[in-house]
């Protein structure tokens, strides 16, 4: 009698354990990551991954999101606007309503349509076609549209001095991007009475044939290049008009603007103009900070996408975390109602459209180091 | 209290905690040391693995330098000396290697000589930025890079880097050529654990989820276990896709690599399991084994138990015979040898009780308890007719008073000897108590039967006693009572044959025995009337007094009056005194009544004497009983001062039984009494002892010859000589002569004769009630006077 007792106490006690376990144990608050993280273009998406995890880490370490641990579902979109759209919809049907991503703006064209008709949010760090602006969608971007790297562009090539004819390489996979930066370059130097005289499209595969494109363009004699390319193709470009001792000034968009770009340059890459989207020089301590552990983490500088995403996480998650009934709808307003966000370096200031405005800054490559122009 | 427990149950659960305790003991000592044995041991098999598998990677590595070192001393020696050697020679190296995927000759400045496979986009480029130019140039050692994505491949890769000259051998290596030769070495190990190698950064070179490779993911925990990587055997486990997994790790002593062999702690849950199941199902084994075990000793041990209740119980219900039990343990053995000690003991300690119960000491004989007890089994045996005979000691007390007390106690032991002696068949003797036996004799067949036993008892014991040269005769009054003609149970019986034994006693020497008759019984029943209503008879002056005068033999002058009580019952009418003098001092009832008697016998003379002008004497029985009350001479006295009346007047009558119980007391009273003035008169002289001892030594003023000497007197001529002697006796001693029962003139004359001084009788007159005092002495008075005349 006396034993029975016990057992049947020990089992009450036990099930109360699991049941109070379970119950304190709190569902984690998961989102949704999504970049092309494999293949030649995938510097940016890995990148921007790094700085997710940073963002992450950092949160879970401060106690999560109102003492929930936040769990990331990484998926890669391999830059392919179809595959993006099918790891979208995997991340919906995974009860997902928060994404960070995409990091191309060609994968806007499948994806934004598709959030958009879902209860989701979508965070963009670093998309920048600017038809992605100006619209009452459910995504939010941290970046400025592109057309702000058109405007510096131009604004480099009047500091410059450089003649009025330009010729224009650009990305064809990547339009949404490339595109329109060229056509907005065409349209900031028309006033100034600039022109593009020359422009190809390319797509990037391993049989590229850099050389030829090079020398093409060095046939039109243009008075500048403006490469609208990633990183590594930027550098493969660069290294034949350096092999082909060009004198002619070239001029890169913020997607070039990584690493790669002086890892694959070298010398070929040195006096190159770029636009870049961070201040690599930038003494804000909470971008000291990141730098500090960005650098311990991955043994490299971070880039624009690093940052960028860094922040797109950081929107989410502190907007998560002070939304009473957190879903993509209040958090989505409670953004755009604040409207003011501190970045890493500067603030963010995000329009009623969720549209980001960022400052913008011009560096020149010298020493094989970036270097803010003057 | 203390809780009782089943024997059984507390053997069973007790076997049981004793295996239990130990077993989950040893478990809860033993899991946590298997446990660290088996992670100590999973580590050391990890670690060995993962220094295995670096190892492997080393040799891969140093293979993969040797082949830019053989590129080096080919180019150094000559052998490749112009572009198209060089070209196909480094296609050559390609076709032959599965992990490189390309070659590149870089010159001093950096620039891209010789590429294999053939590039014309990098032939040429500057390599100024990348680290396998500069560093290899800076210090002059080989050089890995970190992983990045191939623009050729699309895939994960690394480059080597040797210095060459004053330019640098440059070789690609494929990751994914890379994880498939380490994945080929770890499947040598089984699948319970998976390999990974990370770079310098912890950014995945090699996983068997290739992605990771793919998206240069980093080892989540890289931070926390690499940097304690030196420090030595800590165990490192983390948790990985919800699952523990114990972290071992190894270095790849010639790239900046780092090889992690990660274990589920599962396959340790798994063997702890099946540990602790393992002794579970050993416990629970035990436990059935132990249950088994002792179920079958506890058969013995409750067999023997069983055994020990059943016959203690019947031990417990009186039947004190040995245990006796086939057990099979020593204690058993020693406690039923204990308890058959114990057994004998009680036994004997009981047949000693019983001898002191059932048996007198004195006589040997059984006694009234053994008497009851066989009287009453015979009678529930109903074994046809049973005499119960009473015989009681004629004067017992008699022969103690004259011999001392051990005398009679010595009478008793030979008596009883004596009667065990004559073995009494059909039935038994027994002493009751005192000198009172009871000879129960059963298989009567007509009651006349008991007087042959009662003659064969007489027979032994009228034989002299003799003690000391002191010989005694006994003499015995016997009462029977027949079961069932006179009574159906043990009281009854005893009572009736005592009743018949003191009829008999009363009958005297006429009859020496007498059967119980039912008038006995009437006889008793009223007795006990009597008894009972004599309280309060007292208070409701039921008693009174009749007087009879005692006259002057030679002038018929009026001497005074014998006070004699009446007892006028409500329910039996008049009571002679005969009947209730005898129960009163039984009771102790004479005692007040006694008293009350005296006083108001008292007060009446004082009465009648200052009436008539008369100096008439009363005369007051007093019974032994009274005369033993130590306040008896005071009490007379109180009585003599509150009547006024002069104590001479007062005469004590006493009988002669008041001597039988000690002459010495019976003399002191004497005095006491006598010196308060009273007379002392011996009464009923004749019928008793009649010692004449008494009669020298005890200041006793009157005689009072006993009416049936009065009775006999005309009878024989002897009678008149014995009582002209006892007068002159008297006479000669100084005692006053009352003859009582004079009835007839002839008596009275015949009394004159011889000179006797007072007579008392119904000659002179009855004894009469107060009121007709005065007439009757007006009546004497008279017949005095015509006398005189």
């Amino acid at each position: 009698m006396k034993s029975k007792k016990l057992f049947s106490t020990l089992v009450l006690l036990s099930v109360t354990v699991l049941c109070l376990s379970s119950c304190l144990a709190q569902k984690p608050v998961l989102i949704g990551f999504v970049a092309s993280l494999t293949g030649s273009t995938s510097e940016l998406g890995v990148n921007g991954r790094n700085g997710l995890l940073m963002a992450v880490e950092e949160v879970n370490a401060a106690g999560g999101v109102n003492g929930k641990a936040v769990e990331v579902v990484i998926k890669d979109d391999q830059n392919n606007p179809e595959v993006g759209l099918a790891v979208d919809r995997e991340l919906q049907e995974a009860g997902i309503s928060f994404i960070v991503g995409h990091m191309t703006s060609n994968m806007a064209t499948l994806s934004v349509p598709f959030v958009n008709s879902q209860d989701m949010l979508m965070i963009n760090p670093t998309m920048s076609a600017t038809t992605l602006f100006g619209q009452d969608d459910h995504v939010i971007g941290v970046i400025s549209p592109n057309s702000d790297q058109a405007a510096v562009i131009k604004e480099s090539m009047v500091k410059d001095s450089v003649g009025k004819k330009v010729a224009v390489i650009y990305e064809s996979q990547n339009l949404a991007y490339t595109k329109t930066v060229k056509d907005r370059i065409a349209q900031e130097i028309a006033p100034v009475g600039g022109q593009i005289i020359y422009e190809e499209a390319f797509l990037a595969s391993n049989s590229t044939n850099y050389l030829d494109i090079a020398k093409r363009v060095l046939s039109t004699q243009s008075d500048s290049i403006v490469i609208l390319v990633s990183s590594f193709d930027a550098a493969m470009f660069c290294q034949q008009f350096y092999k082909l001792n060009n004198q002619t000034p070239i001029y890169l968009a913020a997607w070039s603007m990584n690493n790669d770009l002086l890892l694959q340059g070298g010398a070929a890459v040195e006096g190159v103009t770029i636009t870049s989207l961070i201040d690599l020089e930038s003494q804000a301590p909470a971008y000291m900070a990141f730098r500090d552990n960005y650098l311990k983490k991955y043994g490299a500088e971070p880039t624009f996408a690093a940052v960028y995403t860094y922040e797109a996480t950081m929107l989410l998650l502190n907007t998560v975390a002070e939304t009473a009934n957190p879903n993509p709808e209040t958090v989505k307003q409670a953004i755009l109602q604040k409207g003011i966000y501190p970045g890493l370096q500067n603030e963010i200031t995000i329009d009623g459209y969720g549209d980001a405005s960022r400052t913008i800054y011009e560096y020149v490559v010298k020493n094989g180091q970036f270097t803010k122009a003057e | 209290m203390k809780r009782i427990k089943k024997l059984r149950d507390f053997i069973l659960i007790n076997n049981m905690l004793s295996i239990i305790i130990p077993l989950i003991l040893v478990g809860v000592l033993a899991t946590p040391i298997i446990y660290d044995y088996l992670r100590k041991d999973m580590d050391q098999k990890n670690t060995m693995i993962a220094a295995t598998i670096a190892q492997r990677m080393a040799d891969f590595m140093d293979d993969s330098f040797q082949e830019l070192e053989q590129i080096n001393d080919l180019l150094d020696d000559g052998t490749l000396k112009d572009e198209t050697t060089i070209q196909r020679y480094l296609n050559g190296m390609l076709e032959n290697s599965d992990s490189i995927e390309g070659f590149e000759i870089l010159d001093g400045q950096g620039i891209v000589k010789n590429t294999a496979p053939q590039n014309a986009n990098i032939l040429g480029a500057n390599r100024t930025g990348q680290p396998f130019f500069t560093e290899p140039k800076a210090t002059g050692k080989p050089f890995v890079s970190s992983s990045f994505i191939s623009q050729q491949t699309g895939q994960p890769t690394i480059t080597i880097a040797i210095p060459h000259g004053d330019g640098v051998l440059v070789a690609y290596l494929n990751l994914e050529e890379i994880s498939m030769l380490s994945g080929n070495h770890i499947r040598t190990f089984g699948d319970t654990v998976t390999v990974a190698i990370t770079d310098g950064n912890g950014v995945f070179i090699s996983h068997p989820d290739i992605t990771k490779v793919f998206q240069r993911e980093i080892e989540a925990n890289y931070q926390a276990i690499h940097p304690e990587a030196k420090t030595g055997d800590q165990i490192h486990a983390f948790t990985y896709e919800g699952k523990t997994a114990m972290v071992s790790h190894a270095d790849v002593i010639n790239a900046d690599w780092h090889v992690f062999v990660y274990e589920s702690y599962d396959s340790i849950y798994g063997a702890l399991r099946s540990f602790v199941g393992m002794m579970l199902l050993f416990t629970l084994l035990l436990v059935l084994l132990s249950r088994f075990v002792a179920r079958l000793v506890f058969k013995d041990i409750n067999h023997s138990f069983g055994e020990l209740n059943r016959q203690t119980k019947e031990i417990a219900a009186g039947d004190y015979h040995p245990i006796d039990t086939d057990n099979r343990f020593d204690e058993f053995d020693q406690l039923t040898t204990n308890f058959n000690g114990m057994v004998a003991s009680v036994k004997e300690r009981d047949d000693a009780l019983k001898v002191l119960a059932y048996y007198d000491p004195q006589t040997r004989l059984p006694n009234a308890a053994y008497l009851t007890e066989q009287l009453s089994q015979l009678i529930q045996n109903n074994e046809g007719k049973i005499a119960v005979i009473c015989f009681d000691i004629h004067n017992f007390k008699r022969i103690n008073d004259t011999y001392g007390p051990s005398f009679g106690d010595k009478i008793l032991e030979m008596m009883g000897a004596r009667l065990l002696a004559l073995n009494c068949a059909h039935g038994f003797v027994a002493r009751i108590n005192g000198s009172n036996f009871i000879r129960v004799l059963t298989e009567l067949e007509q009651a006349d039967d008991a007087l042959v036993e009662i003659e064969r008892l007489q027979g032994v014991l009228n034989h002299a006693m003799t003690y000391h040269e002191n010989n005694v005769y006994l003499r015995f009054h016997v009462g029977i009572a027949i079961y069932p003609d006179d009574a159906l149970d043990v009281e009854e019986l005893l009572q009736y044959a005592n009743t018949a034994a003191d009829i008999a006693k009363q009958q005297g020497r006429r009859s020496q025995h007498a059967f119980f008759e039912s008038a006995m019984k009437q006889n008793l029943i009223r007795n006990m009337t009597l008894e009972n209503s004599m309280r309060s008879a007292l208070k409701n002056n039921e008693f009174f007094l009749q007087y009879q005068p005692q006259i002057d033999v030679r002038n018929k002058k009026i001497r005074g009056f014998e006070a004699l009580i009446r007892w006028d019952h409500p329910q039996l009418g008049r009571v002679s005194p005969l009947e209730f003098i005898h129960i009163a001092e039984t009771t102790g009832m004479i005692v007040p009544i006694g008293a009350w008697v005296l006083e108001t016998a008292c007060r009446q003379i004082v009465a009648i004497n200052q009436k008539m002008a008369t100096e008439l004497m009363i005369s007051v029985n007093v019974s032994p009983v009274q005369l033993s009350q130590e306040n008896f001479p005071a009490m007379v006295a109180e009585v003599l001062k509150r009547c006024k009346l002069e104590p001479s007047l007062l005469e004590l009558e006493i009988t002669e039984n008041l001597f039988i119980n000690s002459f010495e007391e019976a003399s002191s009273i004497f005095k006491s009494l006598k010196a308060i003035g009273i007379r002392m008169s011996l009464d009923d002289f004749g019928t008793g002892y009649s010692s004449l001892a008494y009669l020298k030594n005890l200041p006793i003023d009157t005689l009072k010859i006993d009416q049936a000497f009065t009775r006999d007197l005309l009878i024989r001529k002897s009678n008149e000589n014995l009582m002209e002697s006892i007068i002159m006796m008297a006479h000669i001693l100084h005692m006053d002569v009352i003859v009582e029962g004079v009835e007839e003139l002839e008596q009275l004359d015949c009394l004159k004769i011889y000179q006797c001084d007072h007579v008392q009788g119904y000659y002179f007159s009855r004894p009469i009630d107060e009121s007709q005092l005065e007439a009757l002495l007006n009546q004497l008075i008279d017949a005095q006077a015509q006398d005189l005349d």
